[in-house]
């Protein structure tokens, strides 16, 4: 079910270059093999677990400034910027 | 000065003058610096901690008002924030990153002068079951340092048991803080989902985990859960619990309990010396007044599958924060565009984060949602309505934290669904949003076995108070490292 085909499609997917995908082809089959179970449980509910709010318990939506600590520990390199890649 | 003691002692021996905060902490650094080597259960060690303790002396001698922990060390996963030291969840990713704020759990134990002594070791990015996939080595079984601690959080079981802390806090996924708590031999809480404030944890499945307190003895752990407890307006899952006292009629026994066993999870692929320790427990049980009955809960045996569905599915999303742009290792952007810099980066995620991943968005892509993730939130209802069921009949549910003994480092590392089964007997907590405890019970060759019990949401105390009266009756060897 799981080729090198599609752990190169995840791995795309995730962004995170994957130098082995044959490591993880059998691994990731084996896991989701066992996940097949899940289809064959029988369930007649359709609810769904969920934890309800209602406004009155939602903080009080105030602007509260945080202190230049905050940003202190940043790998900057030039005052407070941080450099990231080019996008295009 | 032993360093032996629980929180209560260690409170009367330091009002009665026995040693102060100061020589205390000296004493655990010395100790720390003793048995680390061959333990691995810290990451970090906090540099200022004598001189915190210092201070607290001086409060104490000043007679000014102290916080209730007194100066105690406490040890902190390394996946909870604590300002201006490393918070790396043992991971490659965060190993230069210094917390600019606190965790709500840190501030409130702060705030009660407790001090932070290290921050402990754990999975990367607590997934894991054994702290063998911690960036930074695995942390050691110190009832027999060949074996695996338990994870995720292993540094915390582990700093707790070997005497190089009073008590830690770790977070529990998927049985994160019970799996140490069992194979070290100490106690270990997952509270009811929402009784403890995530704010400053590292998330992972955010719908799933809790932070939890381990500690030597179970007052010690109802000890800790009085001052991390509560609502916190960072965290709107947080939920109102009445702020009981937890600590208080902690013995008043298990007389004319109804425990139900979890027929599920005593028979079949449970180790025999586990299983009679277990048989052991229930029979204690009965001997000090409460009925046991076996309580059938057919959807358990879904629960690793629906687990590993959700919480790879909430960890694929969660970790896509991780660039390495703002916090990292040293890797300059130049001559990388966008999507090639994030792919080479993140090839430093460990193997087991990286297939969390993998599972994760697939579990997740068109095609394969109603099969897999909408399923398993479908079983994630049935095992919490089975459970409201079953707190209809008992009140308490029994089984053995772990289905094995701990085993060797490496002996299942290259095999992880046999690593994910062994969450068997302590998922459906975190599925329901239940709380369980882990306490100590039994030996076998040497090593650890501790028993499990569940209550229904918010119950604490009287898990507490159950786990208590187990913890009474047992007679365990002192630690031998």
């Amino acid at each position: 079910m799981v080729d090198k085909k599609e752990i190169e499609h995840l791995s795309d997917l995730i962004k995170i270059e994957i130098k082995d995908p044959q490591k993880y082809i059998l691994q990731v089959e084996q896991i989701l093999n066992y996940f097949e179970r899940l289809d064959k449980v029988e369930i007649t509910t359709e609810d769904l677990l969920r934890q309800e709010l209602t406004h009155d318990d939602l903080r009080e939506d105030k602007f509260v400034p945080y202190g230049e600590n905050l940003i202190e520990k940043l790998k900057k390199t030039k005052e407070n910027f941080v450099r990231a890649p080019k996008m295009v | 000065m032993t360093l032996a003691i629980s929180i209560s002692q260690y409170i009367q021996k330091l009002r009665d003058g026995e040693f102060s905060s100061e020589e205390f902490v000296a004493k655990t650094l010395e100790r720390i610096n003793k048995v680390e080597k061959n333990l691995h259960a810290f990451i970090s060690i906090n540099e200022n901690a004598i001189e915190q303790a210092k201070q607290i002396d001086k409060k104490i001698k000043a007679k000014e008002k102290v916080g209730s922990c007194f100066g105690m060390p406490i040890s902190i996963k390394d996946n909870i924030c604590t300002k201006g030291m490393k918070t790396t969840c043992a991971s490659k990713m965060l190993e230069d990153f210094v917390a600019p704020y606190d965790a709500t759990v840190v501030s409130k134990l702060k705030l009660e002068d407790a001090i932070i002594i290290g921050k402990a070791n754990l999975d990367e990015f607590a997934m894991g079951s054994t702290t063998e996939y911690s960036y930074f080595g695995p942390s050691r079984n110190p009832w027999n340092t060949d074996y695996v601690p338990g994870g995720s959080s292993g540094g915390s079981g582990v700093s707790v048991s070997a005497l190089e802390c009073i008590a830690s806090l770790g977070s529990d996924t998927g049985g994160s803080v019970r799996s140490p708590a069992s194979f070290c031999s100490v106690v270990g809480l997952k509270p009811t989902y929402g009784l403890i404030s995530r704010y400053g944890l590292v998330s992972f499945a955010n719908s799933i985990e809790q932070i939890g307190p381990l500690a030597r003895t179970v007052e010690d752990v109802a000890f800790i859960l009085n001052i991390i407890a509560g609502r916190d307006s960072h965290d709107n899952t947080t939920i109102e619990s009445g702020a009981p006292d937890y600590t208080k009629e902690i013995d008043i026994g298990v007389s004319g309990k109804k425990i139900g066993i979890i027929s599920e999870m005593v028979g079949e692929g449970v180790d025999k010396d586990v299983q009679s320790a277990t048989k052991h427990a229930i029979s204690t049980f009965e001997k000090l007044g409460a009925e046991c009955i076996p309580i059938s809960l057919d959807s358990a045996q879904h629960s690793v599958a629906a687990y590993y569905t959700l919480a790879s599915a909430e960890a694929s999303s969660n970790l896509a924060r991780f660039d390495n742009l703002r916090y990292g290792f040293d890797f300059s952007v130049e001559g990388y565009e966008y999507n090639s810099y994030i792919s080479k980066v993140r090839n430093n995620l460990g193997p087991e984060v990286t297939r969390r991943m993998l599972l994760g968005t697939f579990v997740l892509s068109a095609g394969y949602y109603g099969k897999y993730y909408q399923k398993a939130q479908k079983v994630r209802s049935l095992i919490k309505s089975q459970l409201v069921e079953s707190f209809k009949k008992v009140d308490l549910l029994l089984a053995p934290t772990m289905p094995i003994l701990p085993f060797k480092i490496g002996e299942k590392i290259d095999d992880p669904l046999k690593i994910y089964l062994l969450d068997i007997n302590t998922i459906i907590a975190n599925l329901s949003g239940i709380p369980a405890i882990s306490v100590p019970f039994a030996m076998a060759d040497g090593l650890p076995i501790g028993i499990q019990l569940f209550a229904n949401s918010l119950q604490e105390k009287q898990l507490l108070q159950s786990a208590y009266a187990l913890q009474k009756t047992t007679k365990l060897p002192e630690v031998p490292i």
